[in-house]
């Protein structure tokens, strides 16, 4: 990756301005980036259930759904780093480049690591692209993690599982806010019995899965740009393109005197 | 295509250009926490000396409490810059949309509706209104026209690598100069290989212009002549 042709601005940035470019970028590749988490959220939610169908008592086993749904969060950020990783340099990718690129996506991003002992990591959005985007393995990988290390990338983490909390938990209150008040006692059952109504299954994950739609694309864009932050740090990129300019501008007044 | 990024340029009737870097849910999220972290402990304190007093004393509780919550942002913003000190803290403050202070109008609204932004829970609308908005507003942002960015200024060039100053050979323009200068600051950083590379893009252009060899040694010379050092 070279600064050249990026479509985002490249200047030097605190880590919580970084954080923020990664709100713009989401706002400004929303289409394709929910159109790619689509493509991968629905089918996988509909694996889960068929596989859950065939191997076991459904009654007993579909809470797994959620619980899995939401493990599998790095694949998603794999799908979404993939459309950012096109939007930095201004190329739309819709949900079939995401589909041809899904294979290697599954094999060569460090996917099995991501989903085991690296699913707990607090910098997981942050060095993702290194597994992603730079092709590095082994010896050279970690001393890439070791250059880039990962300022802010925690603090991120960090926010982001309270934001997501907050969603998950405003969005059955929203729903309670709305109810009238005569109908209200008649729907209680939906909270009194919470520990047996599918009604209120139903709403947790939808909340969940809500609330993980929302979240989940700003904390990949955001640990992405953490990450191009940290690299115009290290490299002076900034100051590669601010070189570029005033050559050129020195050559054509050369040119023209 | 412009470039993507959170910069606003406003003009001025002066004809001077401001740039506002707009700031977004993480820090500012951060800093709401710092605010309620430093007023529960104002209550706790206020609730430690009141209580003996028994009723009066948690009726005069409630009053601080709602004196607390409405006009603890209101006179931090109009009084300390836009800043409560959650926002100070993150180097945040409150401007209004054409980029002067903060008033005690736009600040009221602004905090008053904060009822609204705090639906249904923990500020979730404000989340979602952020989400949605291109300059980074709660819903109360949006009323008030008011919007939150970081002040933060560039850090100062640390300390530039020791060695002789050299006056530029060619015209270079404010911005040009502080770039010179970065780079002299960050070489110190940056790899030796890195350092040629980033100089290898300018110096042909410098030499062609002012017909003399020039190498990352003299361009780290312009920048100490820049910094003014003889």
């Amino acid at each position: 990756m070279k600064p050249d042709g990026l479509a985002v601005e490249i200047r030097a940035r605190s880590h919580w301005e970084a954080t923020d470019l990664g709100l713009a970028l989401v706002q400004a590749h929303w289409r394709s980036l929910y159109s790619a988490w689509l493509a991968i959220l629905l089918p996988v939610i509909f694996l889960e259930a068929a596989l859950l169908w065939l191997l076991s008592d459904y009654e007993e086993s579909w809470p797994y759904i959620p619980i899995l749904s939401w493990w599998l969060k790095p694949l998603y950020d794999r799908v979404l780093l993939h459309v950012l990783s096109r939007a930095v340099f201004g190329v739309k990718a819709n949900w079939r480049d995401v589909l041809r690129a899904l294979p290697r996506l599954l094999l060569h991003s460090g996917l099995f690591r991501a989903l085991t002992i690296g699913r707990l990591s607090t910098r997981r959005s942050f060095r993702l692209p290194v597994w992603q985007l730079e092709g590095v393995s082994g010896k050279t990988r970690k001393q890439r993690f070791c250059a880039l290390w990962g300022h802010g990338a925690a603090r991120l983490f960090f926010l982001c599982i309270h934001l997501e909390l907050i969603l998950f938990l405003g969005i059955p209150g929203l729903l309670y806010l709305l109810l009238p008040t005569e109908f209200a006692p008649s729907l209680e059952f939906i909270w009194d019995d919470s520990q047996t109504s599918p009604w209120f299954f139903a709403i947790q994950i939808l909340a969940g899965l809500l609330a993980m739609s929302i979240i989940e694309p700003f904390y990949v864009a955001a640990g992405f740009m953490l990450y191009l932050n940290r690299r115009t740090e290290i490299e002076g990129w900034d100051i590669e393109l601010g070189f570029r300019t005033l050559a050129a501008r020195l050559n054509a007044q050369q040119a023209a005197p | 295509m412009p470039l993507l990024d959170t910069v606003r340029t406003i003009e001025t009737p002066e004809g001077v250009s401001i740039r506002l870097r707009l700031a977004g849910p993480v820090p500012r999220a951060l800093a709401w926490a710092l605010d309620f972290f430093i007023r529960l402990f104002i209550w706790m304190i206020a609730l430690t000396f009141l209580s003996p007093f028994g009723k009066f004393g948690l009726g005069l509780f409630a009053i601080g409490v709602f004196l607390l919550e409405w006009f603890y942002p209101v006179l931090f913003e109009v009084w300390k810059r836009g800043a409560t000190p959650g926002k100070k803290i993150l180097n945040l403050a409150v401007l209004q949309d054409d980029g002067v202070p903060v008033g005690w109008s736009a600040s009221v609204v602004r905090n008053l509706l904060r009822a609204v932004d705090i639906l249904p829970f923990l500020y979730a609308f404000g989340l979602c209104s952020m989400f949605l908005n291109r300059d980074f507003k709660r819903l109360g942002d949006i009323v008030a026209k008011t919007v939150v960015v970081h002040l933060d200024k560039p850090k100062l060039p640390e300390k530039l690598p020791p060695g002789r100053a050299l006056p530029p050979p060619v015209w270079l323009s404010s911005p040009e100069q502080q770039l010179v200068v970065a780079f002299a600051a960050r070489s110190l950083r940056l790899t030796p290989d890195r350092v040629q590379e980033l100089a290898q893009i300018l110096c042909p252009a410098i030499a062609r212009s002012s017909r003399q060899p020039v190498d990352a040694d003299s361009l780290l010379g312009y920048a100490r002549h820049i910094a003014g050092e003889r």
